[in-house]
């Protein structure tokens, strides 16, 4: 650095005492059976994985400290689950024969030990698009927390606020309180087509005191299944499904195509926005750069769970007197279609959310615009 | 064959060990670390200088400008700015008094990393008197007087954006050193500020032999600037006018005199016998500025108010008396423009690469005014008071219009001219926010009904009412602290008003 022709020099960045290499511990605990003549094989296991002196690059400091971010040891976390595989041949006959998988699975990740540098809580309850979460301590990450959303004020009447008992609530005077977004720091008054949220503590402000549990990104379970169907060694069906259970997905694309925020497209559904005084709509009015319309709440929050047949198989494989003719070691001819079918709840496009990694602030959240893509594969394998 | 892939892997494992060892000790090849630093006193110069250079930013990071981050805390509550085309909604929000915790404006790491500079070389530099027999006392004591100076700078900028602030005055230099630390209160950084300025006073030199270095680096009378700003937040009014006489008495400073070239020698080039401290932005370090008021996606420019109100250049004024401070140096007459730091003279404006005028920290116009004001709480010199804003107002060639004929026995009156009065000379240099809180909170808020009705001025109508309640608890007064701050640091407490 120069300054009026005299060199200067500054610290670019700090001394690392403390830094140690990262150590993972494995453990995990398995059993493996097959019984009646390989005819039911199940696998299963336990496992964990911990991860001491996680290393984390870049971890953000108090800046009173002169930088704001060094690569630190932080703590301890745990990888664990378990694991159970299941394969069976439940039925034999002459020519046909029928296979079955199945297994399911079950991870998550836990905090043992963090450094106190380490945030507790990320997101902010007053930008737009943010829900909360929290890093608990043996707790696994996953859990996220937002508004209540409980529709778009249709008049002027409907923005009065209420106590417990539905009773207006008054100034000293007499005269009615609106509802507010919190309260006074900011203190907008909610005008008619705004989105409503519960006012839980019934305080006449929307704040972070009303702010409640929407749901847990992490499935309880995860797994799939296939039936194996092959007939005469020649031809051979195979499909696969998979599924997860009790998870929530932060449906992002509806946030992003209904916020009406920005110039960006918008969702048609945008055309039942509110726009005059009386209309009853649960889409809120349109409001350039402004207002709280799509608060991190319920609105976004769906239930993920879902069963997807994923992909199926026919092949045939040609028999030797073929083969021979053509002086070829093995033929066989294959379809395959993949993404066939989800049955869900889930409105948005994609209910697979990635949740894995190692962020325990990360909410799962599906931005695709476009469903997952069914596929046909059409195929000729040959050796010679 | 056995035998040779023993060897192999034998030969492979030994060369991973050894690398490792290597590995471990790796140093830096295009930097020097601190074991090596600190033990001559080229490198204590080559450090400090270095802190005064990191007052232009911090180029190594993209980190947020400190011009940037002392204009808008200084501004953008006050009533001269408008939102130009480019203002982010961030500015709006702390333009409408609505500041949240996660604003980035309210970010004060551009600060404390000053801070944290000027901790390193308070306490690293004593070192080097071991290793450097060439280094003696006395220049060590006028370096720690320096930093110690401009530490409490920062704090005082600090102190009155947040009111209570983490007092950090121990370097962080490795990882053994990051620490978490409650705020203190606003009494005890301000003991602190003063303690620092009290210590550093008589260290200081009075010239470092060159204009650029005696503008840029802080000099004895750079101290008592700060001392009398310092004393005036404080309502210590007989000290700040001490602090001010001692500047005033060196006979060293004058006011620069109305003429064509005016603009150009105070603003635009700089470093005149007007001014105390400056940051010496040049061709090689460009501000932020000619973004923020010149280009056409610019954040801000003047409010309606400054030339109607502050100024009040009438153009059908006969006697033509217009203020030099108003069009064609604090403003573009025609479109607002914040001329201050776009223009090359009154009349052109610099382009996008020379965006270079510096940022003012205190000049001789300040130390009078600031004089002024403390005079005017002292009983029986308000007239010295009123003598010294006379001062500013000849030499700015005032007009009739701006013309107040206070009360020299009324404080009050008085010192509600010194307010415009200040917000004519500083123009956009950050202190009107400060000047006007200053105002309001003495006499234990005496005048919050003045802030009051300031600030309700400057919100959208259907805001007022509620920014009138706000105003009443003093908190909001003052900036939340960034959410990243209290996510790193648990051991701050938010500002109870944004809780």
């Amino acid at each position: 650095m120069e300054l009026y022709g005299e060199s200067g020099i500054v610290p670019s960045s700090m001394q690392l005492n403390n830094l140690r290499w990262e150590t993972v511990v494995g453990t995990n605990f398995g059993v493996s059976l097959a019984m009646f003549r390989n005819r039911f094989f199940i696998d299963a296991e336990i496992y964990r994985n911990r991860t001491k002196d996680l290393l984390f690059n870049g971890l953000e400091i108090p800046s009173i400290n002169g930088f704001n971010s060094v690569n630190m040891n932080v703590g301890t976390m745990d990888n664990q689950g378990f694991e159970i595989t299941l394969q069976t041949q439940p039925y034999k006959s002459g020519k046909w024969k029928v296979d079955f998988t199945f297994n399911v699975a079950k991870n998550q990740n836990i905090i043992r030990k963090i450094s106190e540098f380490y945030p507790v809580e990320k997101g902010n309850v007053t930008t737009n698009g943010t829900f909360k979460t929290y890093m608990q301590i043996n707790n696994p990450f996953g859990s996220f927390y937002g508004y209540n959303f409980l529709g778009v004020y249709k008049d002027k009447e409907a923005t009065l606020a209420k106590d417990e008992k539905g009773q207006l609530i008054t100034r000293p005077n007499g005269d009615p309180v609106y509802m507010t977004f919190s309260y006074p720091s900011i203190g907008y008054t909610f005008q008619p087509g705004d989105a409503m949220y519960e006012d839980v503590n019934h305080d006449g402000t929307i704040d972070y005191r009303d702010i409640v549990y929407l749901g847990n990104s992490n499935p309880q379970l995860t797994g799939g299944f296939g039936i194996n169907v092959s007939f005469a060694d020649a031809w051979r069906l195979s499909t696969f499904f998979n599924f997860r259970t009790g998870y929530q997905v932060v449906n992002g694309t509806e946030m992003n195509t209904t916020n009406m925020y920005d110039y960006d497209n918008q969702s048609t559904a945008v055309m039942r926005r509110w726009r005059n005084e009386g209309d009853v709509t649960n889409i809120p009015r349109a409001l350039y750069k402004a207002g709280y319309n799509w608060l991190g709440s319920s609105r976004y929050v769906e239930n993920g769970s879902f069963l997807r047949f994923r992909t199926a198989t026919l092949r045939y494989v040609f028999q030797k007197p073929l083969l021979q003719r053509i002086k070829a070691k093995a033929l066989s001819a294959y379809l395959t279609v993949e993404n066939i079918l989800t049955l869900t709840k889930y409105k948005g496009q994609d209910p697979e959310v990635s949740v894995r990694g190692s962020d325990p602030f990360r909410v799962a959240t599906d931005n695709s615009m476009t469903p997952p893509v069914k596929m046909f594969t059409l195929g000729l394998t040959a050796s010679f | 064959m056995r035998c040779r892939n023993i060897y192999l892997i034998s030969t492979l494992l030994l060369m991973i060990l050894g690398s490792c060892s290597k590995m471990l000790d790796q140093q830096p090849e295009d930097g020097i670390i601190r074991n090596n630093y600190w033990k001559t006193k080229e490198q204590v110069h080559a450090a400090v200088i270095g802190v005064y250079a990191s007052l232009m930013g911090d180029p190594s990071n993209g980190a947020k400008n400190l011009d940037i981050t002392l204009f808008k805390w200084g501004e953008l509550r006050g009533d001269m700015l408008a939102a130009s085309l480019g203002a982010s909604s961030n500015d709006i929000e702390v333009m409408n008094m609505t500041t949240q915790t996660a604003n980035p404006i309210v970010d004060w790491s551009p600060v404390y990393k000053i801070i944290n500079l000027c901790n390193t070389v308070i306490a690293y530099a004593p070192s080097v008197l071991e290793n450097d027999q060439t280094f003696t006392k006395d220049m060590l004591n006028g370096y720690i007087g320096e930093m110690k100076t401009l530490r409490a700078l920062m704090y005082f900028y600090l102190v009155r954006s947040f009111g209570e602030v983490p007092l950090k005055l121990d370097p962080t230099s490795n990882d053994d050193q990051i620490v978490q630390m409650a705020k203190s209160s606003q009494a005890d950084v301000l003991q602190q500020i003063v303690k620092d300025l009290k210590d550093a006073e008589p260290l200081t030199l009075t010239t470092y032999g060159n204009q650029a270095s005696d503008k840029g680096r802080i000099t004895r009378y750079t101290v008592d600037a700060i001392e009398a700003d310092v004393y005036l937040w404080m309502e210590n009014y007989p000290d700040a006018v001490t602090a001010c006489d001692k500047i005033i008495n060196a006979k060293k400073f004058g006011l620069i005199a109305s003429s064509t070239a005016w603009f150009t020698t105070l603003f635009r080039n700089g470093n005149s016998t007007e001014s105390i401290f400056e940051i010496q932005f040049d061709q090689q370090k460009l501000n932020d500025f000619y973004n923020m008021f010149g280009a056409s996606s610019k954040e801000f420019i003047a409010s309606n108010k400054v030339m109607d109100e502050i100024y009040t250049t009438e153009i059908s004024d006969s006697t033509n008396a217009q203020d030099i401070r108003s069009a064609g140096a604090s403003v573009r007459a025609e479109d607002n423009v914040i001329w201050k730091y776009v223009g090359s003279n009154a009349t052109s404006m610099i382009g996008n690469s020379d965006s270079y005028t510096h940022w003012f920290f205190y000049r001789y116009a300040d130390v009078l005014l600031m004089k002024a004001e403390a005079l005017a709480q002292i009983p029986g010199r308000g007239q010295q008071a009123l003598d010294l804003v006379n001062v500013i107002r000849k030499r700015a060639g005032a007009p009739a219009s701006t013309q107040e004929s206070p009360d020299v026995n009324n404080s009050d009156e008085l010192s509600r001219y010194i307010l415009s009065e200040r917000a004519r000379e500083f123009a956009f240099e950050g202190k009107r926010w400060y000047d006007v809180l200053r105002y309001a909170k003495k006499n234990n808020y005496e005048h919050i009904s003045y802030l009051q009705d300031f600030v309700a001025a400057l919100v959208p109508a259907n805001m007022v009412r509620l920014v009138k309640e706000k105003i009443l608890d003093h908190n909001s007064h003052y900036f939340p602290i960034y959410t990243y701050e209290l996510e790193t640091n648990k051991l701050l407490i938010q500002n109870p008003f944004y809780q």
